[in-house]
């Protein structure tokens, strides 16, 4: 089982993923791969509006420039692999990202030309999460 | 710690709350034994939640106080998250 996205002309690598309220309604999204981000995902504006989402608390982020961004953060599920996973998001005030703590324990390949093809696969063992 | 009797409070007056209550109340307990790990702060009261996974943290805040406003950072750094290969400098 995979997850599979594309590459954009514009060398952006996709991904379409469900995201849902907990126990709510759920909307299909893009997400934009960043291995940049060490968060599970992040969401755009727009995403938090269309789900109506609740923050449960806020907190802040440091971009490749060394600024610091003061945002929210939300409790949702992301559909992954068949299965619904909890997972916490950050809004970004940008696009939908999905993060590095996402992809924890699986394997990323990516064709890097457009069009090409992105597959996240999980690996068959992982060590468990630390920072 | 931070008054929140006037109901609604802007990401800035959390943000700048749940990180005066760590400089000044909680640093030198937590760094660096917990370094790297996520702290859930509630910033009326200034209890917190410290654990490697970030909802766990949060859940046991939540747990505590249901109407809590919280803060969410990570001990040892000046941020919860880097976006876009930010370096996460460890100088706070």
């Amino acid at each position: 089982m995979s997850i599979l996205g594309h590459v954009e002309d514009t060398g952006d690598s996709m991904v379409t993923l469900r995201v849902r309220v907990r126990g709510g309604s759920s909307l299909d999204m893009r997400f934009q791969v960043d291995t940049g981000f060490n968060g599970a995902i992040g969401l755009s504006s727009q995403a938090i509006q269309a789900l109506n989402l609740t923050e449960v608390g806020r907190s802040s982020y440091v971009m490749a420039d060394g600024s610091k961004t003061r945002t929210a953060t939300y409790d949702v599920d992301i559909e992954w692999l068949g299965a619904w996973r909890r997972v916490l998001a950050v809004g970004t005030g940008g696009g939908s990202l999905l993060g590095m703590q996402a992809l924890y324990g699986h394997r990323l390949v990516v064709d890097a030309i457009p069009g090409g093809r992105l597959e996240i696969t999980p690996l068959p063992a992982a060590p468990s999460e630390s920072r | 710690m931070a008054d929140t009797s006037n109901g609604h409070l802007t990401t800035d007056q959390v943000v700048d709350a749940g990180e005066k209550i760590y400089r000044e109340c909680l640093r030198d307990r937590l760094e660096p034994t917990h370094n790297g790990e996520c702290v859930v702060i509630e910033i009326q009261s200034g209890d917190y939640e410290v654990d490697a996974q970030e909802l766990a943290a949060l859940d046991r805040a939540r747990a505590r106080h249901p109407k809590g406003r919280f803060y969410l950072g990570r001990v040892g750094f000046p941020t919860l998250y880097r976006i876009g290969g930010g370096k996460l400098d460890p100088a706070r």
